[in-house]
């Protein structure tokens, strides 16, 4: 009877662990999503400052005058990261967008942001560690960023990983949806995007319905 | 004097106290670190597959029916032809000896997972898809081989990819003969086709439906809903052309029939070089007791409004 009540109470002070680990682990204090709320194309896209997987804060506006690019990443997605081997990093499709992107526009910028902790029901800490694996098995070199409340991947509206967002030199959406048309040789939807910004031109299209697999925000 | 609540624990020793309070420290902090579930190596292990067909043996020019059934594991799912806000449909690419037509898979009526603008559509435990088959007017060998490469994502939380390839060999019939219909096969796939929608090919005035795109580019549908309790749209994800809404939209009943009034976005620069064209279904009756209208109209860039009505 003694022994089972102090299961009880291990079991309430796992519980309570459970808790307490959850909230140590919580939202870095430099993490924020500002105005405007929602991703609209042709209108500003909503700023943020994040960690990178060193602990160094990003913000969007670090690249203002420049085109960025952002994908959004989950290391378990068969579709981003590195659980298989037909993902857009597995496949080298990131690395060809990568180069044909420099070539047209040397100073554009690539990002990735994580916002699968809610998904993984892992730590910001966790997560970190687990982008840190991918990055080095995938052969990642771009900055990933880590979404630890999801907040920038609802402002964005951010559905799938992957899934792409183009923000021109003003900061404002230019292209938003799939990152390609699934095949190594077909259409690169962010590339497009960034060879019409630089010329100066209307991109098209705007967006392409985005797939892959799904990101937990709620 | 009021018991002591504490009276039970007062004569455990502390060592013992404060090894199962690490026990426990330790237990909650490999919970709060571990995922959430470990899925599968791959989606081979959550799916299974294997392809029918509606007859026993092939006749010139006849038509049949392939089916691939997949059989999903409890709690995870597949995809319709439109996933929705995440996932993406299976795929069934048939490889036949040349003269055979091979028809797109029809997707039987989806299911609804989550709302807003985190809908999907699917399927779970298990799905039909049907491939229309045309035979060549004439067929030289007596047995002809058809080869299925198969494509899935199958979701939960997670998401993994499987992949198959099946084959299927099925006899021709002598001259003068009818094919002969496999039983079984035919069973199967007439049950799934009792789940796919209805269509309304442009032209067609099938008896009380109507549907209309107005110049505010509002697409306003209404038909009969006989003994419905509910009316829902699904958009079918065509380029270009969505409800500004997200997730199903619910239609209106009044006096048997059912209303929707979708204002919809029309971006011809997004139609990836497709013709412009509304494509959705509208949802009657249950899952279980499907009842659904496929609604697929072209849209006249001159001339945005769009008429069709029916008796």
């Amino acid at each position: 009877m003694r022994f089972n009540t102090f299961l009880s109470v291990a079991t309430v002070m796992t519980a309570l662990c459970w808790a307490g680990t959850t909230a140590i682990a919580g939202v870095p204090a430099t993490q924020k999503a500002t105005a405007p709320t929602t991703a609209e194309i042709g209108k500003p896209a909503p700023a943020f400052t994040l960690m990178d997987l060193e602990g160094k804060p990003v913000s969007l506006s670090d690249f203002k005058g420049k085109t960025v690019v952002i994908e959004w990443f989950c290391p378990t997605c068969p579709f981003s990261g590195s659980s298989s081997a037909r993902s857009i990093h597995s496949t080298g499709r990131v690395k060809t967008l990568l180069k044909n992107m420099k070539e047209v526009d040397p100073d554009a910028v690539y990002l990735l942001i994580d916002s699968s902790t809610k998904k993984l029901r892992i730590s910001p800490e966790e997560l970190t560690k687990r982008d840190a694996k991918a990055a080095e098995k995938l052969g990642i070199t771009a900055p990933i960023l880590i979404d630890a409340d999801t907040s920038v991947a609802k402002a964005y509206g951010a559905r799938t990983t992957p899934h792409v967002f183009v923000i021109d030199g003003e900061g404002v959406l230019r292209y938003q949806g799939a990152f390609d048309d699934r095949t190594a040789e077909g259409t690169n939807y962010p590339l497009n995007a960034v060879k019409a910004i630089k010329a100066g031109t209307k991109v098209e299209p705007t967006y392409v319905r985005q797939w892959g697999c799904g990101v937990k925000t709620g | 004097m009021p018991p002591d609540p504490f009276r039970q624990f007062r004569s455990v020793p502390p060592w013992l106290l404060r090894m199962l309070c690490g026990w426990a420290v330790a237990v909650g902090m490999l919970a709060s670190s571990a995922p959430a579930d470990d899925p599968p190596g791959s989606g081979n292990d959550l799916v299974t597959v294997r392809v029918v067909s509606d007859v026993q043996a092939l006749t010139p020019g006849g038509r049949f029916t392939l089916g691939v059934q997949y059989t999903i594991k409890p709690g995870w799912h597949l995809y319709w032809r439109n996933a929705g806000a995440s996932g993406m449909p299976p795929t069934v690419d048939v490889l036949a000896p040349d003269g055979f037509e091979v028809g797109k898979p029809v997707f039987p009526r989806p299911m609804i997972f989550g709302s807003g603008a985190d809908t999907t559509y699917g399927y779970e435990d298990t799905l039909l898809l049907m491939i229309p088959m045309t035979c060549p007017a004439q067929l030289s060998s007596s047995e002809i081989r058809f080869e299925l490469t198969l494509d899935w994502v199958v979701c939960k939380v997670a998401c993994l990819i499987g992949e198959a390839t099946k084959t299927l060999h099925l006899p021709v019939a002598p001259a003068g003969r009818e094919g002969v219909i496999d039983p079984r096969g035919a069973r199967l796939i007439e049950q799934w086709e009792k789940r796919v929608p209805r269509s309304i090919p442009a032209g067609d005035r099938p008896g009380g439906f109507s549907a209309r795109l107005t110049d505010r580019n509002h697409l306003v549908l209404k038909g009969v809903a006989g003994a419905a309790t509910s009316a829902l749209y699904i958009p079918g994800g065509t380029p270009g052309v969505s409800p500004t809404v997200p997730g199903p939209i619910s239609g209106v009943l009044a006096n048997g029939t059912f209303i929707f009034d979708i204002p919809m976005s029309i971006v011809p620069e997004d139609a990836l070089g497709e013709p412009l064209r509304v494509n959705g279904l509208v949802l009657l009756g249950t899952y279980e007791r499907p009842r659904a209208i496929e609604l697929n109209l072209p849209i006249n860039d001159a001339k945005p409004v769009i008429e069709e009505s029916g008796g």
